[in-house]
């Protein structure tokens, strides 16, 4: 007997809610992994609960010809990455008088601090940071994550060309940005540069 | 030290857990979430999926083997069951497959009340299935995988098509064709 696919499962939870568990199962761990690298640890815990619920509810209009949940998961979990930055953004500059104590909760402080002794590395998450938000997205599905282009295209609802373009567009873009150092800023300075 | 010249080294190299090392797998944190979302999940009431209207006309077709048959056209051809819809009886199964808006009844031989025969015993097809497909190309990778018995190899048709006919295990004939890009372009 071959393995239940995800798509088998989502759609036994319409009648049986519980099967939806073998989603979490299987994706979970992968997902919370995906969210500390974005969002550090402590807002993955929550967001990785809402990732979860978001899909469950969004159930019915999974798409079942696709047997593998896991973009569409990474997909939400995306949006949910986004929203939290966008909220965690706007509360820094209603406050941006105090000084900002939970900036550890981003994962680019952490190594930015962590290898501040390194030459290159903290040029490339400049770089990375500078990229516009949807080409920002894809960059990190596409190598931190390493999803292929066909399930970048399924994550966040997009044509693959769409992909394609936008990888080789933030490719350009990184290497203008490593080769011509004396266009580097001095440092990231705002949250909201940090915050997207 | 990465490649500054390929820049997605570099990316790869700033991935948190590749500079600090992995995260560790944390269990507890897994199985609390799980609980609530199965807590959650028992808290949300059930939608009823809208009411379920089957194309005016769709085939019922005969199987010897109905449950071979239902578990071979979901897997070679794609076929979506509607569970919910599927009736058990002592004397088989009833199952509903969707592809897009069509369906097709797919059960056991019966000879008495129904006077339905499989080709497998009759020994020919009386009729063909058409359907359309996205992408033909995989589609007919994927039967020929399943181990369909291909009986019209894929190619373009003079009328706009691309399509495979194909047999399954007690031969009923299948014709899937997807429509050639440049005779589907609007033309000005």
């Amino acid at each position: 007997m071959t393995a239940r696919s995800d798509a088998d499962a989502i759609a036994a939870s319409l009648l049986d809610p519980k099967q939806f568990a073998l989603v979490f199962d299987r994706h979970a761990a992968t997902v919370f992994r995906f969210l500390v690298r974005r969002v550090g640890r402590d807002p993955a815990e929550d967001l990785l609960g809402e990732t979860f619920r978001v899909a469950f509810e969004a159930r019915a209009s999974y798409d079942v010809a696709y047997d593998n949940a896991r973009p569409w998961l990474y997909g939400i979990a995306t949006n949910l990455v986004s929203k939290h930055q966008r909220g965690r953004a706007r509360a820094q500059r209603a406050q941006s008088r105090l000084p900002t104590a939970d900036t550890a909760t981003c994962p680019f402080d952490a190594s930015d601090a962590a290898l501040d002794a390194t030459v290159l590395w903290p040029q490339v998450v400049t770089a990375v940071h500078q990229l516009p938000a949807d080409q920002f997205d894809v960059l990190l599905l596409h190598v931190w994550e390493e999803l292929s282009y066909e399930e970048i295209a399924v994550a966040l609802a997009i044509p693959v060309g769409t992909v394609r373009s936008r990888l080789s567009r933030a490719r350009t873009r990184l290497r203008d940005t490593l080769q011509h150092p004396t266009t580097w800023p001095a440092a990231i300075s705002t949250p909201e540069e940090l915050a997207r | 030290m990465s490649d500054p010249l390929n820049p997605f080294d570099a990316v790869r190299d700033i991935r948190p857990d590749q500079a600090h090392g992995d995260e560790p797998s944390d269990p507890w944190l897994l199985a609390r979430e799980r609980d609530r979302l199965l807590s959650f999940v028992e808290k949300t009431p059930l939608q009823p999926r809208p009411a379920w209207r089957p194309p005016a006309i769709y085939p019922r077709l005969g199987y010897r083997d109905e449950r071979a048959a239902i578990e071979f056209l979901c897997r070679a051809f794609g076929f979506r069951e509607r569970v919910e819809a599927r009736l058990e009886y002592d004397t088989g199964v009833l199952a509903w497959l969707e592809h897009r808006d069509g369906v097709v009844m797919v059960g056991r031989v019966n000879h008495d009340v129904h006077h339905l025969h499989s080709p497998a015993e009759t020994g020919a097809a009386t009729c063909m299935l058409n359907v359309a497909v996205d992408d033909i190309d995989t589609h007919h990778d994927r039967a020929l995988a399943a181990g369909a018995e291909i009986t019209v190899g894929l190619s373009d048709t003079f009328y706009g098509e691309r399509r495979y006919e194909a047999r399954d295990p007690e031969g009923n004939l299948w014709h899937f064709a997807q429509p050639r890009p440049a005779t589907t372009e609007a033309r000005p």
